[in-house]
């Protein structure tokens, strides 16, 4: 993902330009602001893919906007500050942050830090449907709700974002590490079994026949598709 | 102490928590969730085992069933175990409180491990089981095949 899209939000334009340099050169699609209230309005207005929040900026400051744009969006937002107590990373991670950077920090390990947070992206992908028609099962996707003939069947977080990914990508095999990294995160790979059992589980919810499955097809010794071709 | 015994094997105790008391077998149970059990191989594999179906059952929703399969030699009455029930049961106690999880945990006193397994577990079941990886199969390796061959789900929790 590597023609991402980057908000960089930090009041010194020295940073700034030096982040937006570096960046651009690693093949990363960047934008800035200078302040909380800048990042907001960037953040409606267009869709990116991961945000760089400095906490120490003028007005409303970095972790109000961090709050303000984890109400409505589920973008990934790396935290940028020069405080390194532990309650100051507790409250960014709670307020929506999902990592952590102290200054001065080395331009590498930053690089590392947007790679890790991109790899989660994926399931935020904009080519996942809001409403996906399988027939009898209806998938709101943006509402996490799923019907079968009318009846709201309950998936776990884990099932949604399974099949969330799986619908992002239809009629394509997704190999079982890719898989697996995408929705358990990336230690995870060789657990196969784990995939098997989900699987399963989400064929028994939204599968007529979970026995002869007619969307969420095996691709044996390679992966998982979600078909939209049987479709009625 | 409730004990319920056929001629091959018959659960012999419920031993942790309050949920498993009853001694109902698993064909018996109403389905409540996703059924997750763990197979009891030794200590230490157990353990591995016990915390990967603790992950899928927060994740899946479902809730852990800890068998304990003790092969009662032909020797002896079924009912007369070569080792205490009590201690058992305490080992058992033992362990589902070390794991921190919600485990219905019952003993099954059995003639043979595979084919108590075999009745007590229904087909299609999520199975986990835990212990060593070894190029030439340890015991808990060929159990897990032997319930993926019977037709369960089997997860092999390695003991590392």
């Amino acid at each position: 993902m590597n023609n991402a899209k980057i908000l960089i939000v930090d009041d010194e334009p020295q940073i700034r330009r030096v982040m937006r340099a570096t960046l651009v050169a690693r093949g990363y699609v960047v934008s800035t602001a200078r302040s909380g209230e800048e990042a907001l309005e960037k953040v409606r207005e267009e869709r990116y893919d991961l945000v760089l929040l400095d906490i120490n900026m003028p007005g409303i400051g970095g972790m109000e906007a961090c709050r303000s744009i984890r109400s409505h969006s589920d973008i990934p937002i790396v935290i940028l500050s020069i405080r390194n107590s532990e309650k100051e990373k507790v409250e960014a991670l709670d307020a929506g942050a999902d990592d952590y950077v102290t200054k001065p920090f080395s331009m590498p390990e930053l690089l590392a830090r947007i790679r890790a947070a991109l790899r989660r992206a994926p399931l935020l992908s904009p080519n996942t449907p809001e409403l996906l028609n399988l027939g009898k099962t209806v998938i709101n996707f943006a509402a996490r709700r799923v019907t079968v003939d009318g009846t709201e069947v309950r998936l776990t977080p884990k099932e949604f974002d399974l099949l969330r990914y799986l619908a992002s990508n239809p009629d394509v095999v997704i190999p079982h590490a890719k898989l697996l990294q995408a929705v358990w995160g990336p230690d995870y790979g060789d657990e196969v079994e784990y995939l098997r059992v989900f699987i399963n589980q989400l064929r028994k919810k939204i599968e007529c026949d979970p026995s002869h499955p007619s969307y969420l097809l095996t691709e044996p010794w390679v992966g998982y598709q979600l078909s939209l071709t049987n479709r009625t | 102490m409730k004990v319920n015994f056929g001629d091959e094997f018959g659960p012999a105790s419920a031993a942790y928590p309050r949920k498993a008391q009853g001694c109902r077998q698993a064909d018996q149970e109403v389905e409540q969730g996703l059924e997750i059990f763990v197979v009891f191989t030794d200590g230490p594999g157990t353990g591995v085992a016990l915390q990967t179906a603790g992950e899928l059952a927060q994740e899946l929703r479902g809730h852990i069933r800890l068998f304990v399969p003790f092969e009662v030699p032909y020797t002896l009455p079924l009912n007369r175990p070569p080792v205490a029930l009590e201690f058992l049961e305490g080992k058992i106690r033992n362990m589902a409180y070390k794991s921190r999880l919600d485990v219905a945990a019952q003993i099954c006193l059995c003639r043979d491990k595979r084919r108590a397994l075999k009745a007590l577990v229904g087909p299609e079941s999520l199975v986990v089981v835990g212990g060593k990886k070894r190029w030439w199969p340890t015991a808990a390796q060929k159990l897990a095949r032997q319930l993926d061959r019977d037709g369960r789900h089997v997860i092999f929790a390695e003991l590392r």
